[in-house]
């Protein structure tokens, strides 16, 4: 589609309403009155009753003459095109965070998307890349579409991200396209930022008052799970706030909080629930902007870890169930454990995804005090004091895995993973001649070993997350797919890798999973100021012209494509007075 | 009555009296008259001798002769004949035509042959065909004092000869005055004139523009009795195909006359409204100028 560089010329339009006016005023039909019309035999004269069509009758020499002057007019104002393949490169950086839908009649992104179609999808001559700025940069569909095709796509601009990383969004736009594209950012906030030539940038906001929950909280403690809500007033004059703190799983109103917020000021709630497997929610009534309206918080309190203990000697059994039991992470179980813990004997195969915590009691141990080279970034041995104890150790133990602990050159702690996803763990200890389980490292190392066997469970890891998290969920083996249900209803399935599934957590709200029989729910908030702030939202805008500036380098002389036609025509129309036709009145 | 046909028709009157209408020789003498036709009959009026024929009446044997010349000689005496004149005129819308001069000519040429009768001794009874064929009561009333001659019938002429055929006088010559634009089968027409008639002629009575019309670009013929109307592009293709139709037309009604013996001619209006004078009939010889 040609672009016109001198729509003035279009007034040469006028001369095509000229000529049919000429030919209108010359064609009028004088009335004769004649004896009879029974000479007149060859005109068509329509039975009785049926239905009389007068169709205008245009010569086609009119035809042609008009059709060479409107051809005329359009090469008269100058058009230009992209010719070839070589098309208009142009980004455009889409904020994708939530504050771009917020509003009532209509929003920053409505706004955005009837400026985007009528300054940029709708211009043929571009080659677009659209980059979704949330959390982290993502390129909608091919970085090299056509108008059409974007206007397709960019219905999965949705703008559902706890909030958009702009600049990351820029630099993802310069790696992936070339100098010279030209890049427009849509947001709903101005920038002081210096902007390089090629970058444009339009805000569509418009300020909005606005209330919601910015922090939602729980925590075990003790017998009880203690909850913490924060309701804040972003806008500049007092509101009142109507609020309610229900327990989702009864029914049962636990807060309802309707007071008078002054101007940017904010409001704590913080509750102890006794009820520990509840959800709770909290909900904003009196409030437009919805997305920020509502909080939820899960149960906290994961599933603790089965210990088997029955392989142990009598002499290590109670030293250790006492640490297990005083970890509050773990159960002491008879079978169906998922960590046992086993005494200078080898693994054995129990059932699939146990983990076995081997003790190596040496019968002839060599004891040393003194430095012990720990790796500390093991999930195992975070956290962990300085080793200052006599440790009684097998010098001539070996084992195959990832050393974690070791004297000498002598493993102490081996981690070894085995192919179903098994974890052994080696302790080189002669604990009737170590003063070990003495020692601050006893209880530490316990608390990590169930704490990490805990991650390891089947579910979530976490069940209250904020937008934009990656969820990480653990699943039994034997599963290949997680079926994830979004707050929204979409149902989608996640991949399994190494019995862990992960998915980014964007929309706020309650995802259920399924995995066989095993369900998971976990909340998602948004909890964010950046995106609830709504009274700095601005607007920027102003009609593009892609053909400008730059971009002419892109567009060619196309005048021929209308004079051309128009010399063919021409010639036609010269034919067509020579021929002469009967019938046809000049 | 229009100003233009009054006016027509009273110098017509005038211009009819140089010529008399000729006498047909299909008159019958059977029934006597007040005239002597052109063949032999019964009056007292002496024509000629010729020799007895068989057949011939004894009666008219001129015995005298005989003696005289020893042959049977036959005495001839001329026919006695009551001319008349049947003026039938088509009275339809379209004989007014859009200038007039179609209907000025035919009543002019109706008053115009009534004084030709008249000159021949003929009776004359006039008919205006319109719905019915209505005989003029008073037909020697000057035409511009007939009551009900105007040129108003909107339907088709032809169906009412056929339909309410007029009364005619047996043995008379009737005289069709009409421009045939209508859709009727000229057989059953004429066959209804014709039928005892002396001498039936239909003269064609047209305007200029019936016989060459000078249309050019967009044209609405509007038809004058229907109101019906066409657009057109007039150009020579057209008022070729036009005259194509029209003279197909005319020459099947000269064919179907001289089926019937009738006698077709035609009158243009524009040129008898010049001086009055009918070539056409002329030529013809239905009427004669008088010496």
């Amino acid at each position: 589609m040609p672009v016109f560089m001198s729509p003035l010329a279009f007034w040469g339009i006028l001369a095509l309403a000229a000529v049919a006016a000429v030919y209108l005023f010359r064609r009028q039909s004088r009335n004769i009155r004649v004896s009879s019309l029974m000479f007149w035999s060859h005109v068509k004269i329509p039975a009785e009753g049926g239905r009389k069509i007068t169709r205008l009758q245009i010569p086609l020499v009119l035809v042609v003459e008009l059709l060479i002057l409107a051809l005329l007019v359009l090469a008269a104002a100058t058009p230009r095109a992209v010719t070839g393949d070589q098309l208009v490169p142009v980004a455009l950086i889409l904020d994708d965070s939530f504050s771009m839908t917020a509003g009532t009649a209509q929003t920053a992104r409505d706004r955005a998307l009837a400026w985007l179609e009528k300054n940029i999808l709708s211009r043929g001559f571009v080659r677009l890349t659209m980059v979704r700025a949330g959390v982290e940069p993502e390129v909608i569909g091919r970085t090299d579409l056509k108008g059409s095709e974007a206007s397709h796509l960019i219905g999965s601009w949705r703008c559902r991200s706890p909030f958009g990383d702009i600049n990351a969004a820029l630099r993802n736009v310069s790696e992936i396209c070339s100098a010279d594209t030209r890049v427009f950012v849509i947001t709903d906030k101005t920038t002081q930022q210096v902007l390089a030539g090629n970058i444009s940038w339009f805000a569509f906001g418009q300020p909005l008052a606005n209330v919601a929950v910015t922090t939602a909280n729980r925590y075990a403690l003790g017998d009880v799970d203690r909850c913490f809500f924060e309701f804040v007033n972003f806008a500049t004059s007092a509101v009142r706030l109507d609020a309610e703190i229900v327990n989702a799983s009864s029914g049962a109103l636990l807060e309802r909080i309707d007071v008078e917020l002054g101007a940017r000021s904010h409001r704590r709630v913080r509750l102890s629930v006794k009820d520990i497997n509840s959800e709770i929610r909290a909900i904003i009534k009196n409030d437009a902007v919805e997305y920020d309206n509502q909080a939820w918080l899960l149960p906290v309190r994961p599933e603790l870890v089965k210990v088997e203990t029955g392989s142990l000697s009598a002499q290590l059994r109670p030293l250790i169930e006492r640490t297990v039991n005083s970890s509050g992470l773990a159960s002491v179980v008879d079978s169906g454990g998922q960590l046992a813990f086993l005494e200078n004997s080898p693994p054995d195969h129990g059932p699939i995804g146990r983990w076995n915590f081997i003790i190596h009691n040496a019968s002839q141990p060599v004891t040393i005090r003194g430095s012990v080279a720990v790796d500390k970034n093991h999930p195992l041995l975070g956290g962990l004091p300085k080793v200052l104890a006599a440790w009684a150790f097998d010098r001539d133990f070996s084992m195959a895995g990832q050393p974690l602990m070791s004297v000498a050159g002598i493993p102490l702690l081996v981690s070894v993973d085995d192919s179903h996803s098994e974890r052994n763990i080696y302790l080189n200890l002669a604990v009737n001649r170590s003063n070990l389980h003495s020692t601050p490292v006893w209880p530490v190392l316990f608390w990590n070993l169930l704490s990490w066997r805990q991650q390891a469970n089947p579910g979530p890891a976490q069940f209250d997350h904020r937008c934009g998290i990656e969820v990480a969920v653990n699943l039994p083996g034997g599963v290949e797919r997680l079926k994830l249900t979004s707050p929204a209803g979409r149902v989608s399935e996640i991949p399994v890798w190494r019995r862990s599934a992960r998915f980014a957590a964007m929309e706020p709200g309650i995802y259920q999973m399924q995995a066989g029989a095993a369900e998971w729910r976990v909340a998602v908030n948004l909890n964010s100021v950046d995106e609830s702030d709504l009274t700095d939202l601005q607007s920027n805008v102003h009609d593009v012209d892609l053909s400008e500036g730059d971009a002419s380098r892109y567009f060619s002389d196309v005048r021929w494509w209308f004079i051309v036609p128009a010399l063919l025509l021409l010639i036609l129309h010269q034919w067509l007075l020579r021929q002469g036709r009967p019938g046809h009145v000049y | 009555m229009h100003e233009l046909v009054k006016n027509s028709v009273e110098a017509a009157e005038i211009a009819g009296q140089r010529f008399y209408l000729n006498v047909s020789s299909r008159f019958s003498g059977l029934q006597g008259g007040n005239r002597y036709g052109r063949n032999t009959g019964n009056s007292l009026e002496f024509l000629d001798h010729r020799e007895y024929q068989p057949g011939d009446d004894v009666r008219h044997i001129d015995w005298n002769a005989m003696a005289r010349s020893d042959r049977l000689t036959v005495k001839l005496f001329r026919e006695e004949i009551s001319p008349h004149l049947d003026l039938l005129i088509d009275a339809s819308v379209s004989m007014s035509g859009e200038t007039f001069h179609k209907g000025a000519a035919a009543m002019s040429l109706a008053a115009l042959l009534r004084v030709a009768a008249y000159n021949a001794g003929y009776t004359v009874s006039c008919w205006l065909l319109k719905d019915r064929c209505r005989r003029v009561e008073a037909a020697g009333l000057p035409l511009t004092q007939w009551p009900g001659a105007e040129f108003d019938y909107c339907g088709n002429v032809g169906e009412t000869i056929t339909a309410f055929p007029p009364r005619l006088r047996n043995n008379g010559v009737r005289i069709l005055l009409s421009d045939l634009f209508w859709n009727q089968e000229p057989v059953s027409v004429l066959r209804q004139l014709s039928d005892g008639a002396a001498l039936l002629t239909v003269v064609q009575t047209l305007a200029k523009e019936d016989v060459a019309p000078e249309f050019a670009g967009n044209i609405r013929l509007i038809d004058c009795e229907t109101a019906e109307a066409v657009e057109l592009i007039a150009d020579e293709t057209l008022i070729a195909e036009y005259l194509r139709n029209f003279t197909r037309h005319q020459e099947y009604w000269k064919k179907c006359c001289s089926k019937y013996g009738a006698v077709f001619t035609h009158c243009i209006g524009e040129q008898l409204l010049a001086d009055f004078v009918p070539v056409e009939l002329l030529k013809t010889e239905i009427i004669m100028t008088r010496s």
